[in-house]
């Protein structure tokens, strides 16, 4: 027999929904003066107990964090850190991370205030400031380019051993500025050498489908030493012609960071912190995430590599984190431009802000 | 001659009307162009980009086309094969259940490793969204000819090749279309997956990605027109060939005289 409750909806008469319904308002209008009531009390009393001010503890600033990748990975580690160490509790701050339909809408997701703030490319920021999105890059996460050219285990990665080879590459932007450097340090130009457009590039590394693979030095090492645990030849970008400038940077929807200042450098001041002590705990930042994302889909040997590896890029050459440079955009802007990619170079303030991070 | 203007202006009508209401949502929702373009700005995308495109098209153009050849082959053999004997159909159906169970995309890498970085893997991929409706449809064909047409044939000594080729053959034409009519929808889909996956330089799927990256939504859109449009034409080109096939199916009735009674 069904429960009168489940016939109801088609049958009660209109008026006697209303009723209803305003019975229903009023009993929850009920009990949340009584709620509210019973808080007010306690509050009081706690206060003249303890003689302390009366002030109720303010409600923590919801913040909207979108990652750069569909999917969770280890570069999550410093949000984790501040998250599970309540560091961002401390700040006054609810953060929630949220992921792309696709990495290149990571930047949309920002600008139409879908998030607050998030990881993004550096290039992303660029063609954001080009397309007048409103976001503002606010702290580097990496300092230093870590993308480079690599081969399989026991091949040589050189600049003679460049020419002729085929090289995978993901066609996105990043790839597309630093390559033409790489290649001009070793005198060669695009025509000597086979560049194919794919979508996962380990395997075809691996199996000796590509010579080499572009990609950055967290990722790809990783992936290598997951598999086969053995290092695989790199060719740092930047040590071989290209820029030295970062790939990823914390930038944040600029209405919304104007509307609210204090939390974003309140975020900013808790990241610092979380990523200093991720790189001074490498292990325990690992097993924090993987804590957090038990189902992260990567072995705890490629979450350690990658965030190993990446740690190496994070401070700058005087250990700071997060800072930018005008340098670093002005660099990333003139490549792209030389690409074709970017009509003109803004001013460096028009990609950055360095006015939310923590005072030194 | 109004039947064909009429065969022709209603499609328009309806496309022009998905672009309209395309244009109103993008107006009234204020959609920012970042996030979607207006048909407008979609299609000055794709005429400002034309010169890039334009052989990039052609390209998986020939990808869709040589896959769609080679799945609607498959597609018939396997189904004529098929119709052979119960056995047959019991061994290779359930197998071409599961091919079309499997993602597209699980396969496309696996099918780079082996095959390269040409058209190869993509043909492969094409046929393989096309032979399914062509197989299912051309033997659901063979196996509903009319019983009293085939117990006629073989009365009269209708060889077993002979009942093949005149009654159940013909039977299946019409089937076979709609299978090809439906593959050739999908067809594009495999070819841009393939493209997706792994490309010796640049594609149609690799611009659309890089424009994707550089934040150029009117290019992401206006060369979703162009892969739209590839699939569109095939499907007419299908149509065509259909109708000249098969000519019995789209006769145009003829006005009746009326009595002047």
């Amino acid at each position: 027999m069904a429960h009168p409750i489940h016939e109801a909806p088609a049958t009660i008469p209109r008026m006697t929904r209303t009723r209803l319904t305003a019975l229903l308002l009023a009993l929850a209008v009920a009990a949340l003066v009584a709620a509210c009531g019973g808080s007010d009390s306690s509050t009081e009393t706690t206060a003249a107990d303890t003689g302390a001010a009366t002030t109720a503890p303010a409600e923590p600033t919801k913040v909207t964090f979108s990652y750069f990748w569909t999917a969770t990975e280890y570069p999550l580690i410093p949000l984790v850190v501040a998250q599970e160490q309540g560091m961002f509790e401390k700040a006054g701050l609810d953060v929630e991370v949220i992921f792309p339909p696709d990495p290149a809408s990571a930047t949309k997701v920002l600008a139409t205030g879908d998030s607050n703030l998030g990881l993004i490319t550096t290039t992303d920021q660029v063609f954001a400031t080009d397309g007048g999105l409103p976001v503002k890059s606010i702290g580097n996460y990496t300092t230093s380019n870590n993308w480079g050219l690599f081969t399989k285990p026991g091949d040589p990665a050189t600049l003679e051993a460049i020419k002729g080879k085929r090289i995978s590459g993901y066609g996105d932007s990043w790839t597309n500025a630093m390559l033409p450097f790489v290649l001009e340090e070793a005198g060669l130009t695009d025509k000597d050498v086979e560049v194919v457009t794919v979508d996962w590039d380990l395997p075809l590394l691996l199996a000796g489908k590509v010579d080499m693979s572009t990609n950055t030095t967290n990722y790809l090492r990783a992936g290598v030493l997951d598999e086969t645990g053995k290092e695989p030849g790199v060719l740092l970008a930047r040590d071989n012609g290209a820029p030295d400038v970062p790939v990823w940077v914390y930038a944040g929807n600029t209405q919304w960071m104007d509307e609210n200042p204090e939390a974003t450098a309140a975020f900013m001041q808790a990241i610092a912190e979380a990523t200093q002590w991720a790189i001074d705990n490498p292990a325990e930042a690992v097993a924090a995430y993987e804590q957090a994302y038990p189902d992260n889909g990567a072995s705890t040997k490629y979450n350690q590599a990658g965030w190993e590896d990446l740690v190496a890029y994070i401070p700058n050459a005087d250990g700071d984190l997060l800072i930018q440079t005008d340098d670093q955009w002005t660099q990333l802007g003139d490549a792209l431009q030389g690409i074709g990619e970017l009509d003109a170079v803004a001013e460096p303030g028009a990609y950055y802000t360095n006015e939310y991070l923590p005072q030194r | 001659m109004r039947t064909v203007v009429r065969a022709i202006a209603i499609p328009i009508v309806s496309i022009a009307l998905v672009f309209l209401v395309w244009d109103l949502i993008i107006r009234i929702f204020d959609v920012q162009p970042f996030v979607a373009p207006s048909p407008g700005e979609a299609i000055a995308a794709l005429r400002d980009n034309w010169d890039v495109l334009a052989p990039l098209a052609l390209d998986t153009i020939r990808e869709t086309v040589y896959g769609f050849v080679v799945g609607a082959v498959l597609g018939i053999v396997l189904a004529v094969v098929m119709a052979q004997t119960r056995v047959l159909q019991g061994l290779i159906y359930p197998v071409l259940i599961t091919s079309q169970a499997v993602p597209v995309i699980a396969i496309a890498a696996p099918l780079v490793i082996l095959l390269g970085f040409g058209i190869l893997p993509k043909i492969v991929l094409v046929a393989w969204i096309v032979f399914f409706p062509v197989a299912v449809s051309v033997l659901d064909g063979l196996a509903n000819v009319d019983r009293d047409l085939l117990n006629l044939a073989r009365a009269m000594g209708g060889s077993r090749w002979r009942v093949f080729v005149h009654i159940r053959l013909p039977a299946a034409v019409s089937p076979l279309f709609t299978g090809l009519k439906i593959g050739a929808t999908y067809a594009v889909t495999g070819a841009i997956i393939g493209e997706l996956v792994a490309s010796t330089g640049q594609s149609l799927a690799g611009f659309q990605r890089t424009a994707n990256g550089s934040l150029d939504t009117p290019a992401v859109w206006g060369v979703t027109l162009l892969m739209t449009a590839i699939g569109i034409g095939w499907f007419l080109l299908v149509v065509g060939v259909e109708r000249l096939a098969t000519p019995w199916r789209t006769r145009s009735t003829r006005r009746r005289l009326r009595s002047r009674a």
